[in-house]
């Protein structure tokens, strides 16, 4: 801690006391030092490069229902004093707390690597980009335009409150993402997909990660959707692929299971705990522990570790998921789901993976089942209202369904429904749950953090499709 | 401001004994209070005071961003030169560089950005403004039973760019909004809708009592809210969905998208794009603009642009990399991050209003849709489809009749354009993207 930021213990054990200064139950501060880096390849060429380091530390105070929040980006004792103080400004003269010694707290070891990839060398990166542009353009001649692009950061986060948790933290993360258009000279068409987690570089020498896999994937898509038919509109069966159609649960039911909402009842699932609120094929849950995927963490932003929280069990619901403020408000244990996007925010209840458990059905025989209807395949993004739990998702890849057979493929699907309707139409479960490994980033508060999703095949009685073919 | 263009001549001075041949720079400081109340509590308090830098440095057709929020002079230097050796692995792009010099330099219009008031305005003041604000919005109807909280938010930017040009030029804008968020109850429906009021002057805020009085009353206008039948329709864009739907022609209009082809108006300028009532203009002179600046963020002197008239595509918005690229005039609309390199952007992008007052509009529509909220999801760049997930009132006989949901509209944003039948004479510059109504001949509503 001295090393990186300069500041001793014994400074930050004052600095929590001037944010206690007007009272409070709880004070923690969080450091963070992030390298980050972007390399772009566009039509053939390495573009460009951008390479940063961003550091800063926040300061947080919390009374009752209330949080006071202030950062500085240049780590000092007076700055953070300062923080301290405009931090301490939500609370009224309520008492005061004693600052427990600093004891470290114990952490989960959920994304080792063999190398961080900020510490590799920019070749390797260089070759990596290669691949998919080369795979990309291999694929089929009507490939016009390839675009892709490599992210990566490297956080070290230390994090002090006054209970005495300190934990200190290195969170890796990457992003692989691949952009193509395709022409056949009556029709454009533009596909992407990004592949990525809490690895090192090491994951794309997988073969189901290989960069070669995804430059074909994206142009395949492309290529697939110049051919695309208008989507039939109104009411229809809808088969969901496995993978990324988790962004279903993430905003028609995870969104609503976020105990922030659920107590201030703004939630459609506030106090619900124990009805059943899907169909009984539904086992939904939230699980921080699973190694490398991108919305793992080893413990979350405020010294809590992470866990599998079943939210809904055979269709009952069982559970909110929680940060320490609204575990104390609500009387309640934290599930370990306190995050923030950086040093900038304080900690609110966040998903982290979200998925349905299999069940038994093969997915061959879910798509058979169906004489008219829509598979899902591969999405483009969802929003809620989590007053009224409507939803609306963007399909980036789609077919119609004829007489148990996938046909022709559709373009720009659009669905739409109700999350608690939703879920009690599901019909049947396949038995191939898959985990996405695309750069699924979640937005709340104004506030952006990764997240991961995962779902078996699924079939929906009735999803209303928007299209341009009545 | 004076202290950031030394530190940005002082960063220019070693990328200069470098030997690096082109470089330009952005520093942007800023200092934002913000607070959100709920149910007459402060929930949040918040302070912040971003500070970075930005630097793009060009060698031999070579391109690379650095970027840090350490301004120590020492930890600068050292990672300028790590970006030098690494621009060694750079591939060389012919399209790669400055803007041309003469084009550099600020603008002799007055425009104004900065409100001295926000240097006085006591934090306990604006808790009490959304403390009201939210009082008066559970005021105004029993049927309001819980509130997702009152904001305050406000900022003040030190903004300087310079370049080897010869260019260090710095401007300062300040920033006000105020935002509610309100849920309305009736018979086991429950509805939630917002309102809010942005500006670069607190004076031009819009006042307390109006922004409760939108949220409450757009909540409760959706209560009860039915899924309609299927069908074509005209379909009456209120201004914000108007907006958004302006939005998506303005990032269709970006030189960095336009190149690449992820656009849909790409290799369509000279055409027709839209009926003879569509007058699309990016003006960063308009005064007292949310998005008005002297500068682009390459140092570009900035104008005023007319990218569509009476309906005919006259120009793209372009960076000086996406202005080589197209072989187009350069329009003096960089945006860039401290982290990326400049690329396309807009400044207070607007439909210029027709002469129909908003009322007529929605009288003219026999059976139609009056659309108030669209998500976010449901746009082809590519191709223009249009397929959003939805809510409106629907219209009968001339008339708002009753409140509709879970349902799609679809279209495509070029034919959209061209069955644009009327504008309306309500244009409000509310953000730095505006539209007043439009009625849209022809689409797609996808319900029961």
């Amino acid at each position: 801690m001295e090393e990186l930021f300069g500041i001793t213990k014994s400074e930050i054990k004052k600095i929590l006391n001037f944010a206690l200064s007007r009272g409070g139950e709880h004070a923690d501060i969080y450091f963070e030092y992030k390298i980050a880096s972007t390399v772009k390849m566009e039509e053939d060429l390495i573009k460009s490069v951008s390479s940063g380091i961003s550091a800063g530390a926040g300061i947080r105070v919390v009374d009752g229902e209330q949080v006071g929040y202030s950062y500085t980006e240049e780590i000092n004792f007076k700055n953070l004093k300062e923080a301290a103080l405009n931090a301490s400004q939500i609370a009224m003269n309520r008492g005061s707390v004693n600052i427990a010694p600093i004891q470290r707290t114990r952490k989960r070891n959920l994304y080792s690597v063999k190398q961080l990839s900020t510490d590799e060398s920019i070749d390797s990166k260089i070759e990596l980009l290669n691949l998919v542009n080369s795979s990309a353009r291999k694929y089929d001649n009507k490939i016009t335009k390839v675009s892709v692009t490599f992210n990566e950061e490297t956080r070290k986060i230390i994090y002090v409150d006054v209970e005495g948790r300190y934990f200190e933290d290195i969170q890796p993360l990457v992003l692989l993402t691949c952009y193509c258009v395709a022409e056949n000279g009556r029709n454009r068409q533009g596909a992407g997909l990004a592949l990525g987690g809490r690895v090192g570089l090491e994951f794309y020498s997988l073969d189901e990660n290989s960069p070669s896999w995804l430059g074909q994937e994206v142009a395949r898509i492309a290529v697939t959707n110049l051919d695309a038919k208008p989507s039939p509109a109104g009411t229809h069966v809808v088969v969901l692929g496995p993978g990324e159609s988790g962004i279903l649960l993430h905003e028609a039911i995870g969104h609503g299971l976020e105990a922030d909402f659920a107590r201030k009842k703004l939630s459609n699932y506030s106090g619900k705990i124990g009805e059943k609120v899907a169909s009984d094929k539904c086992t939904i849950i939230d699980s921080g522990i699973i190694p490398n995927l991108r919305g793992s963490i080893n413990i979350d932003d405020e010294g809590t570790l992470p866990e599998e929280t079943v939210m809904i069990e055979n269709g009952i619901l069982r559970g909110y998921i929680h940060d320490i403020m609204s575990a104390r408000l609500m009387d309640m244990h934290a599930t370990g789901n306190g995050r923030r996007e950086s040093y900038k925010y304080p900690p609110i209840p966040r998903m982290t993976n979200i998925f349905m458990k299999p069940g038994d059905y093969d997915p061959d025989e879910i798509i058979s089942s169906v004489k008219f209807g829509i598979y899902a395949k591969r999405f483009a993004g969802g929003q809620v209202d989590i007053v009224n739990g409507d939803f609306t998702f963007g399909v980036s890849e789609a077919y119609l369904i004829e007489n148990g057979k996938l046909t022709v493929p559709l373009r720009d699907v659009t669905l739409i429904g109700n999350g608690p309707d939703i879920l009690k139409k599901v019909e049947m479960v396949g038995n191939d749950l898959v985990f996405s490994k695309g750069g699924w980033t979640c937005g709340k508060n104004d506030q952006r953090v990764p997240v991961g999703i995962g779902m078996p095949t699924v079939k929906v009685s009735g999803i209303t499709i928007g299209g341009t073919k009545i | 401001m004076n202290e950031l263009k030394d530190f940005a001549e002082f960063v220019l001075k070693v990328i200069r004994g470098e030997g690096v041949d082109e470089a330009d720079l952005i520093i942007i400081e800023s200092k934002s209070h913000h607070v959100k109340i709920r149910r007459g509590k402060i929930e949040e308090l918040r302070f912040s005071n971003p500070k970075g830098i930005g630097l793009r440095i060009i060698k031999g057709k070579k391109c690379g961003v650095t970027f840090s929020n350490d301004f120590s002079k020492e930890k600068v230097k050292e990672q300028i030169l790590k970006m030098i050796d690494m621009l060694e692995y750079m591939s060389e792009d012919s399209y790669v560089g400055l803007p041309d010099g003469e084009l550099i330099g600020r603008s002799t219009r007055e425009i104004n950005t900065y409100d001295r008031l926000i240097e006085v305005i006591p934090t306990e003041d604006k808790i009490r403004m959304v403390r009201e604000l939210e009082e008066e919005g559970f005021k105004y109807s029993p049927l309001i039973k819980n509130s997702e909280g009152a904001q305050w938010s406000d900022s003040v930017s030190n903004i300087v760019i310079g370049s080897t040009k010869g260019f260090v030029d710095g401007y300062s804008t300040t920033n006000y909004s105020m935002s509610l968020v309100l849920v309305a109850e009736r018979n086991g429906s429950r509805q939630t809708d917002y309102w809010y009021t942005k500006s670069r002057f607190y004076k031009n805020l819009e006042s307390i009592g109006s922004v409760a009085k939108k949220a409450a009353e757009r909540a409760i206008r959706k209560l009860g809210a039915k899924k309609p039948k299927t069908s074509q329709v005209p379909v009456v864009f209120d201004p914000d969905v108007a907006t958004d739907l302006i939005g998506i022609v303005a990032t269709c209009v970006l030189g960095s998208r336009v190149f690449m082809k992820g656009s849909f108006l790409a290799d369509k300028l000279g055409e027709v794009i839209g009926t003879d009532k569509v007058q699309l203009i990016d003006d960063p002179l308009l005064h007292a603009g949310l998005g008005s600046r002297p500068f682009d963020d390459e140092g570009v002197v900035s104008r005023k642009n007319v990218i569509v008239e009476d309906g005919v595509l006259r120009s793209y918005l372009c960076d000086s990399y996406s202005a080589r690229k197209l072989n187009h005039p350069l329009t003096g609309s960089a945006v860039r991050s401290i982290g990326s390199v400049p690329s396309s952007g807009i400044t207070n992008f607007y439909l210029e209003k027709g002469d129909v007052r908003k009322e007529d509009i929605i009288a003219s529509v026999e059976n139609g849709l009056y659309l108030t909220h669209v998500h976010w999801t449901g746009v082809n760049y590519v191709t223009g489809d249009y397929s959003r997930g939805a809510e409106g009132i629907w219209i009968e006989n001339g008339k708002l009749s009753y409140p509709v949901h879970e349902f799609t509209v679809s279209g495509n944003v070029l034919d959209m354009l061209q069955n644009i039948k009327m504008v309306g004479s309500d244009l409000e510059f509310r953000d730095n993207i505006s539209s007043p109504t439009i009625l849209v001949d022809g689409l797609i509503v996808s319900g029961s």
